[in-house]
């Protein structure tokens, strides 16, 4: 068909002066004010239950506005201490380098603990592995797992593991979240904590200075993939023979017809303990960890919108029934009311 | 593959009868080597294809108009595109308003007007080596200059761009597809032949003349299908959108800005959700959910590529 350059003309006049009427809209209220809303981030791992919540509260206050997103418990608090956020998830407590960049702004919050996560460490279906202790899981991930010993159990036996030995396989396969993530943090604090300090005080372990100038373990975690995303652990662990990893509790549940779940051994009882949502909640279940949100003070004070949004948030239904929705164990009842009323001092 | 298989045997009879029965066996395997070369394209081009949309249709089934109607949501059965689908559509807008014009007449004054010396050489070389460059540089360059720079003003209170608001996004994606808008209508222009312009020039018109009236009328089939192309491709951008503060969880609200405060607080488009969707722990999410808006995007993009072609179709001339 030739080209009729009048009529193409106009057709493209009336397209640009539509889309230039559309955008001129656009761009008039670019000085407007906006709300001040509820801003949230930080942990990926509490992002569902205070996702759940915020959805609960704008269904009920449709003009307020809420964003909440979960970048990681790190980046959480580094937003909260440069003041570009009301509420930081985490899904453990603030460092003391965090503390310190929060009170060089003069920021201060207040730590509520919401729910509580279980550390769940995964195996491929045909894996024998059924229970391990903390020597076990440090020689299964911990800084020495990476060759220096033939098998992991031969450097839990060094460490003094008397737990039922890991049964003999063909290289262990790791796959596990990175360390820019809570659950990271969590799992070494958790699970072998003291072991990786006393072999970084034998000289055991290859070091780096870190920011702080202390020695710390180079590789905490020795890991053959690392994935920001839980359910690309549990993917991995699927597809791999002699594959193990841990991840959230909540996401475990998601994938548990794929994966062999590993009991963990509780030291004071002696028995082997399977993460379930009681042994969770009650704690017999060792690698259990407290999620929090912690709340800039000042916010509170100044925006009804937090304090709105966190007499919401912070009640025995929330606590309870949208920590259960979202995939977690709810705290103990005692502790919730002891939150509640940690609040209500501080709401005024 | 039986098709073209006989195809081919029987050209191969036809090339023997006329070269004597003699065969090239160099020949036969180089064709068989390029015709699976294409099924191999095409077929990850249909798995792919068709595993998002079997997992996605039942979305689409159950929820029918209100998976585009409804907000972002924490809860699978009630979460929609709808805000992504404003944010996308919001983008595409300020793409079409800032990186149009500005690559089109960008396009014309090298083309048209620009002496031919080393300079010019030295910018086209720039131009196309900026449309290879990774688009997490552009949403490195959108943080710095639109966020950061424009996005704040001298006292420190909010700037022109409001900082991470879909002005910005807009604009880091317009820098972004610049050079290929650039790029294409160059070529477009080009394809306008001398001897017009030679011809128009021998009546006495003027360089304005030619290009308004003879020059630009005649390329712009071609600069159309260009920057339409352009378009679908900033549509699909994630990484630039996550630099420069496009929303990327999984829920938020916008209370009661109004539909033009919009512009100026939190907004996502269809790639963040999907990125967001697929790390979520259920499959209703990872899967069904993703698929679904993946199966939009993919529309969307489709059917601005075939505007293109219509656009083209409708309006060339053959010289």
């Amino acid at each position: 068909m030739l080209a009729s350059p009048k009529k193409l003309r106009r057709f493209v006049a009336g397209v640009t002066i539509g889309i230039v009427s559309v955008g001129a809209l656009a761009v008039l209220p670019a000085g407007a004010q906006s709300t001040s809303g509820v801003n949230i981030s930080g942990s990926s791992t509490v992002e569902p239950i205070t996702s759940l919540v915020a959805e609960q509260y704008a269904g009920k206050n449709p003009k307020v506005s809420v964003r909440v997103d979960g970048p990681g418990t790190g980046d959480g608090f580094k937003l909260l201490c440069e003041d570009s956020i009301d509420i930081a998830d985490a899904s453990r407590e603030i460092k003391s380098e965090e503390a310190a960049a929060c009170q060089g702004k003069g920021i201060t919050y207040t730590e509520l603990p919401v729910g509580i996560d279980g550390l769940t460490i995964i195996a491929n279906k045909a894996s024998k592995m059924k229970c391990v202790d903390s020597e076990q899981i440090y020689g299964l991930f911990g800084p020495e797992s990476d060759g220096t010993f033939a098998t992991a159990q031969a450097l839990a036996t060094e460490l003094g593991s008397t737990n039922t030995p890991l049964p003999t396989s063909g290289s262990i396969k790791k796959f596990t979240p990175g360390p820019e993530s809570g659950t990271y943090d969590s799992f070494i604090e958790l699970g072998y904590k003291d072991e990786i300090e006393t072999r970084l005080k034998e000289g055991k372990v290859t070091t780096v200075v870190d920011e702080e100038g202390e020695e710390v373990a180079k590789e905490p975690v020795v890991s053959d993939g690392q994935f920001p995303n839980d359910n690309d652990i549990a993917r991995r662990v699927t597809a791999t023979k002699n594959g193990i990893g841990f991840l959230g509790y909540a996401f475990y549940s998601e994938n548990k017809e794929n994966v062999k779940v590993i009991s963990v051994l509780n030291s004071d009882t002696g028995t082997c303990v399977a993460p379930n949502a009681a042994t969770i909640g009650n704690g017999t279940y060792v690698l259990s960890r407290t999620l929090y949100i912690y709340p800039n003070n000042a916010k509170v004070a100044a925006n009804a919108d937090v304090k709105g949004f966190l007499n919401f948030y912070i009640t025995k239904k929330s606590l309870t029934a949208t920590v259960k929705d979202a995939g977690y164990v709810p705290l103990p009842a005692a502790t919730i009311t002891t939150i509640i009323s940690t609040w209500k001092a501080l709401a005024g | 593959m039986s098709t073209p298989d006989i195809a081919i045997s029987q050209r191969i009879t036809t090339q023997r009868a006329l070269r004597g029965r003699k065969v090239d066996p160099a020949n036969i395997i180089f064709e068989i080597a390029l015709i699976l070369s294409l099924l191999t394209s095409l077929g990850f081009v249909i798995l792919l294809l068709a595993t998002v949309f079997s997992d996605g249709v039942g979305v689409f089934q159950e929820r029918g108009f209100g998976f585009f109607t409804s907000n972002l949501s924490r809860i699978p059965e009630q979460a929609g595109i709808a805000q992504a689908l404003f944010g996308s559509a919001a983008l595409a807008v300020i793409v079409v308003l800032v990186a149009f014009p500005l690559g089109i007449t960008t396009a014309v004054y090298l083309e048209e007007y620009a002496p031919d010396n080393k300079f010019m050489t030295l910018v086209r070389l720039n131009i196309r080596n900026l449309a290879g460059v990774p688009s997490v540089v552009y949403g490195l360059l959108g943080l710095a200059v639109f966020v950061k720079l424009l996005g704040t003003d001298m006292a420190g209170g909010t700037g022109i761009t409001g900082g991470r608001t879909i002005i910005s996004g807009g604009l880091t994606l317009s820098v972004l597809v610049l050079p290929i808008v650039v790029i294409t209508s160059s070529e477009a222009l080009r394809a306008v032949p001398a001897s017009l312009r030679e011809g128009a020039y021998g009546v006495g018109a003027t360089k304005w003349e030619v290009t308004k009236k003879l020059v630009l009328p005649n390329a712009l089939p071609g600069i159309l299908t260009g920057t339409v192309l352009s378009l679908s491709r900033a549509i699909g951008e994630t990484a630039p959108l996550i630099l420069v503060g496009a929303f990327y969880g999984t829920f938020f609200t916008t209370g009661d800005t109004g539909t033009l405060g919009k512009f100026t607080t939190t907004y996502t488009a269809l790639p963040q959700v999907i990125y967001q969707w697929a790390t979520e722990a259920q499959s209703e999410f990872n899967v069904e959910l993703t698929s679904a808006a993946i199966c939009v995007l993919i529309g969307l993009t489709f059917v601005a590529n075939i505007a293109a072609i219509l656009l083209r179709n409708r309006y060339e001339k053959r010289w």
